[in-house]
């Protein structure tokens, strides 16, 4: 870490913390190329805290997700409303020329494949299911009025409307996928029970949940957050994918999804109906099927040469693969 | 025509050497992460050429029964997988205007199964 970034960063949260601050360490967290995560450590006059600091990075912007301001405000809400979203700080609107917001640092296993399998984490698994269906109850819960900001809502339903993204995102891949096009078919036949539109997290599954002995210790990763259907929330970490090679247990290969629905049916009272969920699932793996294609894509253009993002062109196929299993073993 | 190594035993070498000289000496877990990803793209590699035409002449066969296609099939690689693109589009739009030929699901999953059997052979046997 260069000094003037160092002092540029210590200056930037002295303007968060009341009284004389130092900064202890800053280290880059390796990983996420359009955002950076520091692992920082401050010491205020209240005592030593253990941060976080999400900073933009260098090049490449989604535009499809939140600003890091915005993302700021999403996770404050979240925590103030009883989600165990991480504690924040506040935003930054200038670390050495970029925007970034700060968070308590949880501890906690991050890693999808790490926690289906580590032997230490089997109490955890046990408790996650209804931790699980209780933060989505609450997440869901959130007076959309707090967030106004947040992408999403319009006149069609949500599924007419993530249909609609679907179909347009794999058009701008310019490559046929017959698969694909079978899942969305079935889809548009088959549509969904309503059950309302709330606050949704939009990437909640195994792998950005923070888990530690006794479970769920931190909801993570809040930027593709909007207003949608919240069934499309509860179904996404059934998707194969985020199963992690444990491909028996439906919710994120932790378990199966009976105890999981149930707590979540419980706590908001939508009784979702097995044709509806399946929809959804579904839906998530079109929706990772499209994102594979669409990442690769983002190698072959040159926007942003990656052998992770070129290799997801070819992962695609397991997801086509899940998808027509899928449409097959449909309820009727 | 080039003489020995082929193509596939140039690939072949290069991979051999990252996994067996230089995986071993990275001790960052993110760069060995990118390596294997990197080591498995050489492999996908590696089986596609070995699977020569089997593949593409496989779905070929099954997208003209599908859409009821007939006539000689070229012996050229490019021309079997510029028709090919051309049947799975005009599948995919058939299925997009509500038309699914019958046996599309049989169909569709035995060409992802062509293709998983490069990109992820033991994919399928986790069903």
């Amino acid at each position: 870490m260069s000094t003037d970034f160092h002092s540029a960063l210590e200056g930037a949260l002295a303007s968060l913390f009341e009284g004389k601050i130092a900064l202890k360490r800053a280290n880059l967290i390796p990983g996420g190329a359009s955002k950076e995560a520091w692992s920082v450590d401050l010491e205020t006059a209240a005592g030593p805290l253990a941060l976080l600091v999400r900073r933009a990075g260098g090049g490449v912007i989604y535009s499809e997700t939140l600003s890091l301001e915005h993302e700021h405000a999403v996770v404050k809400t979240a925590h103030e409303n009883g989600v165990l979203a991480p504690k924040t700080y506040g935003y930054l609107p200038d670390v050495a020329g970029r925007p970034a917001f700060v968070m308590e640092r949880v501890s906690g296993e991050g890693i999808g494949r790490k926690v289906v399998s580590r032997p230490d984490l089997a109490a955890a698994r046990a408790a996650l299911p209804s931790q699980m269906a209780h933060q989505l109850a609450r997440i869901h819960a959130i007076d959309p009025a707090a967030l106004p900001f947040l992408p999403g809502g319009g006149n069609a339903p949500a599924h007419e409307r993530v249909i609609e993204r679907l179909y347009r995102e794999i058009d701008a891949a310019a490559e046929p996928h017959p698969a694909i096009e079978y899942g969305l078919r079935w889809m548009r036949d088959n549509p969904p029970s309503l059950f309302g539109e709330t606050v949704i997290h939009g990437d909640y599954r195994i792998g950005n949940l923070l888990v530690g002995d006794l479970g769920l210790t931190a909801v993570l990763d809040w930027e593709f957050c909007h207003v949608g259907d919240p069934i499309e929330d509860l179904a996404w970490p059934l998707v194969r994918a985020w199963r992690f090679g444990q491909d028996k247990l439906h919710l994120g290969g932790i378990a199966p999804s009976d105890e999981y629905i149930h707590v979540y049916t419980r706590e908001t009272g939508r009784k979702v109906d097995p044709k509806t969920l399946f929809f959804w699932e579904l839906a998530g793996n079109v929706k990772w099927a499209i994102g594979c294609v669409t990442q690769a894509r983002r190698h072959l253009s040159g926007k942003e040469r990656s052998v992770e993002l070129a290799s997801l062109g070819r992962l695609a196929a397991e997801v086509e693969y899940e998808i027509v299993d899928l449409v097959e073993r449909a309820p009727k | 025509m080039q003489d020995r190594p082929t193509t596939r035993e140039l690939v072949e070498a290069a991979r051999e050497f990252f996994e067996r000289e230089l995986l071993p000496t990275i001790t960052d877990p993110r760069l060995k992460f990118r390596t294997l990803v990197a080591l498995n793209a050489l492999g996908i590699g590696e089986r596609e050429m070995f699977a020569g035409d089997t593949f593409i002449n496989e779905e070929l066969r099954g997208l003209r029964a599908l859409l009821g296609v007939h006539g000689p099939l070229s012996e050229l690689r490019e021309a079997k997988e510029s028709e090919a693109w051309e049947h799975r589009k005009t599948l995919a739009e058939r299925l997009r205007n509500g038309e699914i030929p019958p046996g599309t699901g049989a169909f569709l999953k035995a060409s992802i199964g062509y293709k998983l059997a490069v990109s992820s052979p033991r994919f399928t046997a986790r069903y």
